[in-house]
Order: structure tokens, then C-alpha cells, then sequence
């Protein structure tokens, strides 16, 4: 079947795709054939070598993407419901604000009140949040504020400060602007609304048992902010402005060869600069022969990006370009569907939150549940936020180098050469203007020897003949 | 759910039973991801494909129909989609408009790993994943159903769309070019056995 090499079959041989008339064939002229069976033992290491080729798993977070993409996907096709008047709301421009603050509101009281340690509720609550692994040392101040965003949960202030000493929060105890500075120092990542409130504070004294425990006592009440009967407040993310159109990354690397490497340099400066971009790095040095060489990365508008290729023409000779490109629309529009799916979770826990319970356990519950949603929004917006740079801004890197030989220096040379040529010339004239005087002269002096020897000759020939 | 086949769970999944889908996007993550991360530049971009496949599979779920196996089914939506990510990714820049020394027209593919990384990239698993990838994508996905997913080559046919005999071809011309590309490396280890 197989008269000569089968190397052709080889593959099929070593994957099993042979049937066992052309295999038994295959195996018969491996047995005397040197050439064919190194060439199957190369296929095997080379099979063997792929194994090495490993690549990571999956993030943790890829079946809940999977499931938000289904939910999504239904919910486009008008499966679910959903209020797109608070996505509306969600996407100004600007900075994500904050983490959630979560305030209880207590039924029983319409005045605020701050109790102090002793109390068994926000002792177990403490304790129960710091078994939670909160990285500071929790200060409750339990409060009877209220808001008038949303009704049916108790409202609670939780306060958090590093570690801080009991005299801080005795201090704190008696005024609320010293607790909203405690809350602020202990960065709680809260940004709310300060609120203008008459603090009528209590303090009972502290249990002396460490911060977990202590609590303070403050009557608050908030002109600015309406109250109602077991008011929440809710913090709401805010969302980054996206840009629709084209996501192309867009990257350039020109190699240039230049006379001057310093003026090349500040060249290449200015050129980034008048076309509105920036330097994110550059280099400039000098080698053991004194010639100037570096790179400048530059980041250029993208409207901006041939143009500023087309003057880098101008700075030096191009001796090499690359510019590549990478469409990351698709992983954008990703990124969004995956952000739009989280808001979707975190607006379903806060109607959720309305339904609930007022129990601590159960706003500690929901608050637990919003905070990794809300932790994956911010990460997600990062995400969507330096894709927008990364397209926003090109990015070209230049090297530049002076040459082996400067047309600089050989114009020089050249000049010299020539500068030489002409002294040599006038040299070999004057020279010979020197001797040439002398050797006329010399000349003449021989000339007229030999005309008066040859008259002498002739004379002598003459006067002897006639003897 | 865990001792259901492949098709036995779409099935399932067709008549609204979603723990199916969840058992199917566990028994295939990983080996889908696997395949398009060894076909992408990044695992970002991998995940993304990846993940487009599992809603492709529930989008589609109903025209699905056990003719074959289901791995071929899934997988040769992730071959589609990754062909699709490639199509819009390959258009020609505005500039250059001419190549500076020949005057001709330009067009440039995706980025490619720039020398510094080729340098950077001197371990064998470097220089396979740079050999592997600088093959013809066809070759590219045959070679890596079959070294690393162990699909035969007629499940190969079906994920790739090709015939039979292409699919052979596509293999042994995958592993003829790997072998001269990796030829300092198979017989350095050729050199040791022999040893």
C-alpha cells in the first residue's frame, strides 16, 4: 500500500486514524526503515512538548458572568422587568462616589439616641460584625435618624474608626461633627451628605471592654433631611460616562535615525505636545562614542494619530515602522453587559431591602450582599474607564539614534578633503612658481652654452680644415 | 445532573430545567476556556469568548438537535465566535499609506508580540505557544482539538466545518511546520534519550 516512506501517514499513525490494514502496513516499514521511524519519535517528543503548553483557569467570577449575560439577554428580549428610570439616574459623569452606607432606623424611637455599651443588641451586633472580619475597630452609634429616600427599615449609623481609643469616641459621643470627623478619619469610604443636626448627645460611659463594645449616645435630628419612620439611606454608585463609537487600541513604533539625538528629542516633545498628547516615558543617552540615542513614548489624542506619524517624518530619517491595532469593541460591550447586569442584581437586593424585615441580622445580611455587588461595579467601571483612555490616546514609541557615520561628519570630511586638495594645489604652484624662475634661467644659461659650443665647434672645424 | 450525557442535559435544558445548564457550563468551562485562551493573545479576551458561549448555547438551545455529540456542537460555536473576534479585528489602518521603502500599500494584522517579548519568551513553553500561534488558524485549531482536547478527527470536521481528509491535512502540515520550528528543541531532547 505504502511503496516508499510514510511519512505522510505518520500523523494519522500516531493519533490512531489508521485503519488496521494501512496501520499493520505502517508499522511493517517502520521496522526497516531508519528515516521514517526518527521522523515518528520527533512526532511523538513533539506531542509530548506540547503538554507543556499550560494555561490558566477561568476566573472565580465566570458562571456568575455566564448567568448575568443569560439574565441580561432576557431581559432585552422583555422576559423580565425593570425600572430603567434608575438606570437613567445612574450615569452621570464623574468619579464613583462611595461605598453603601446602610442606616437602620429604630421603630421605638423618634428621637435619636446614642447608648453606650451594656446595651446586649449592639454589643452582639459588634461582635457579630467583627467575627465578619471588618478591619477596624467598629463604633456604634445607634441613632434614630431618619430619611425620607425609602421607608420601612430602622436606620442605623454604624461608625468605624482605626483603632481609636475610647476618650476619641467620648469625644465623639458629645458632638456630631466630631463624629462625622471620626467616620471620615476611619475612611468608612462613605460620601454623604453632611447634614446640618443638633446634637444632644448622652454619654453613659463605656464598658471598658475594648471598642468593640462601646457605643455612644446622640440625639440628632436633621432639618435638611426630612424624616420619616423607618427611613433607609441608600447610597446609589454613580457610573462612568461611556463613549459610544469605535474601540480601537491603537499602537505605533517608528524607528528613526537622526543627525542630533538632543534636538531629535526635543523635537519629538514638541510634536506630542503641540498635538495635545503627553509623554508617558522617554530616555536620551549617549554611548562610548559619544553618539546620542533614546525612545520617547508618547500617548496622542486619536484624532491626532497620522498626523503626528506624518510629522515624525520631518524629525529624522524612518529607518523602520510597526503600528498595530486591536479592536476591543466586543470586550467593551462585554464589560457593559456585565456592568448593566450588576446594577440589576444590586436595584433587585435594595427592592428586597424594602420588603425585609427590620432586624439587624437582616440589614447586616443585605448589606453584606450589596457591598461585593457594589465592589464588582467599581471594579468593572475601572475596567471600562482605562479601555476608554487605552482608545482615547494612542500610543507611539520612537527610538531614535544617531548613525555609525553622520552624513554630518562626512560632509565635514568631505570638506576637508577638499580644503586639503586645494592647499595641496596651491602648494605644487607656488613650488613651482618658486622654480621655475630658476630653472628658466638655468635653462637659458644652458641654451646659450650650447649655441656658443656649437659655434666654437664649428669655428674650430673650420680654422683645422683649412690648415 | 451529574450523570446525565451532554445531550440528555440540552434536552432537559429545552424543557426550562435550568440546574441543567448550570451542570453544562461546569463539565465545560474549563475545556472551552482552555481552547480559546490557547487561540487568543490574553485570557481576558479568552473569557470573554468563553463566557458568549454559554449564551450562544442558551440562545440556541433550541435549535439544538443530538445529530452528533454535543463537545462538537460547543465547541465549533467557539471556533465561529473566535473566527468573528478575528474578522473585526483585521482592516487596514489610514496610515501609513505607503510602506516607506517599497511605495506599496499597507495593511496590518493584530498586534503581534513585539521583540521584547519574543526575547523575554526564551522557555520552551514560550517559544511553542509563539510557534503555535504563528501558524494558519485553520492548522492552529486542528492541532490544539487534537493535542489537547483529544477529539478524533471526524469530531474535529464537525467543530471545524471541514472534511475529513482536510482535517488530516491540517494536522500533519500543523505538526511538519511545529517540527522545523521547534527543531532545536525536539532534538535536544532526542540528544538526552539517546544518552
Amino acid at each position: 500500500m505504502f511503496s516508499r516512506h510514510v511519512v505522510g501517514e505518520l500523523s494519522c499513525y500516531l493519533d490512531g486514524e489508521l485503519s488496521e490494514k494501512e496501520k499493520s502496513v505502517v508499522e511493517t516499514h517502520l521496522k526497516d526503515c531508519s528515516a521514517c521511524s526518527g521522523e515518528l519519535a520527533r512526532l511523538k517528543i513533539l506531542s509530548e512538548t506540547l503538554k507543556s503548553w499550560q494555561v490558566p483557569e477561568p476566573s472565580g467570577a465566570f458562571d456568575d458572568t455566564v448567568r448575568d449575560k443569560i439574565v441580561l439577554s432576557e431581559l432585552e428580549r422583555g422576559q423580565v422587568k425593570m425600572d430603567r428610570k434608575t438606570l437613567h439616574l445612574l450615569v452621570p459623569s464623574g468619579v464613583l462616589a462611595g461605598i453603601l452606607v446602610l442606616v437602620l432606623f429604630s421603630a421605638l424611637t423618634h428621637k435619636a439616641n446614642i447608648q453606650l455599651a451594656g446595651i446586649k443588641d449592639e454589643r452582639t451586633t459588634a461582635e457579630e460584625v467583627s467575627r465578619a472580619g471588618s478591619q477596624y475597630a467598629p463604633y456604634y452609634l445607634n441613632s434614630g435618624y431618619r430619611t425620607s429616600q425609602m421607608n420601612g427599615a430602622a436606620s442605623r449609623r454604624e461608625g468605624y474608626a482605626r483603632s481609636g481609643p475610647v476618650d476619641l469616641l467620648e469625644t465623639a459621643a458629645r458632638t456630631t461633627d466630631a463624629i462625622y470627623a471620626i467616620m471620615d478619619k476611619g475612611d468608612t469610604g462613605v460620601a454623604f451628605q453632611k447634614a446640618r443636626v443638633n446634637a444632644d448627645a448622652q454619654s453613659r460611659g463605656f464598658s471598658g471592654s475594648g471598642p468593640a463594645t462601646a457605643s455612644a449616645l446622640v440625639a440628632l435630628s436633621s432639618p435638611e433631611l426630612p424624616l420619616e419612620e423607618g427611613s433607609v439611606i441608600v447610597i446609589q454608585p454613580t457610573l462612568p460616562a461611556t463613549g459610544e463609537g469605535e474601540k480601537i487600541i491603537r499602537t505605533a513604533e517608528v524607528r528613526l535615525e537622526v543627525e542630533d539625538g538632543r534636538e531629535a528629542y526635543k523635537k519629538l516633545m514638541a510634536v506630542c505636545q503641540e498635538a495635545g498628547g503627553y509623554i508617558a516615558a522617554s530616555q536620551l543617552n549617549r554611548d562610548n562614542e559619544d553618539r546620542a540615542a533614546g525612545f520617547i513614548v508618547m500617548r496622542i489624542p486619536k484624532a491626532r494619530f497620522t498626523e503626528v506619524l506624518d510629522k515624525l517624518r520631518d524629525s529624522g530619517q524612518v529607518k523602520d515602522i510597526n503600528t498595530s491595532s486591536e479592536d476591543v469593541g466586543q470586550h467593551y460591550k462585554n464589560l457593559k453587559v456585565r456592568l448593566d447586569a450588576e446594577m440589576v442584581v444590586y436595584n433587585k437586593i435594595l427592592e428586597a431591602l424594602k420588603r425585609r424585615q427590620k432586624t439587624i441580622s437582616e440589614a447586616l445580611q443585605v448589606q453584606s450582599e450589596l457591598t461585593p455587588v457594589l465592589s464588582r461595579i467599581e471594579t468593572l467601571k475601572n475596567q471600562l474607564e482605562a479601555l476608554d483612555n487605552a482608545v482615547s490616546f494612542t500610543t507611539i514609541t520612537v527610538y531614535f539614534n544617531e548613525p555609525q557615520v553622520s552624513a554630518k561628519i562626512l560632509q565635514q570630511s568631505g570638506r576637508l578633503i577638499r580644503e586639503s586638495l586645494m592647499a595641496t594645489s596651491f602648494n605644487i604652484v607656488k613650488f613651482i612658481a618658486r622654480v621655475l624662475p630658476r630653472a628658466v634661467g638655468i635653462a637659458a644659461v644652458l641654451l646659450i652654452a650650447g649655441v656658443a659650443g656649437a659655434f666654437l665647434k664649428a669655428w674650430i672645424v673650420k680654422t683645422f680644415k683649412r690648415d | 445532573m451529574r450523570n446525565f450525557t451532554d445531550e440528555d442535559l440540552m434536552r432537559e435544558y429545552q424543557q426550562g430545567n435550568g440546574a441543567a445548564m448550570e451542570e453544562i457550563v461546569r463539565r465545560y468551562k474549563i475545556p472551552v476556556f482552555r481552547f480559546t485562551c490557547r487561540l487568543c493573545r490574553n485570557a481576558a479576551e479568552a473569557e470573554d469568548i468563553a463566557q458568549e458561549v454559554f449564551l450562544r448555547v442558551h440562545q440556541y438551545r433550541h435549535s439544538y438537535a443530538p445529530r452528533g455529540k454535543f463537545s462538537t456542537w460547543i465547541f465549533g460555536i467557539a471556533h465561529h465566535l473566535f473566527v468573528s473576534r478575528l474578522r473585526k479585528q483585521r482592516w487596514v489602518i489610514p496610515w501609513p499609506k505607503k510602506n516607506v521603502e517599497t511605495d506599496e500599500p499597507v495593511e496590518f494584522a493584530s498586534s503581534e508580540p513585539s521583540p521584547q517579548e519574543t526575547a523575554a519568551n526564551n522557555e520552551t513553553a514560550g517559544i511553542l505557544k509563539q510557534c503555535i500561534e504563528s501558524l494558519p488558524l485553520l492548522q492552529k485549531e486542528a492541532l490544539i482539538l487534537r493535542e489537547f482536547h483529544q477529539m478524533n478527527y471526524q469530531e474535529i470536521a464537525g467543530v471545524l466545518n471541514q472534511s475529513l481528509g482536510t482535517v488530516k491535512t491540517l494536522i500533519h502540515r500543523a505538526r511538519g511546520a511545529l517540527k522545523d520550528k521547534m527543531s532545536a528543541i525536539i532534538e535536544g531532547v532526542q540528544g538526552g534519550r539517546h544518552v
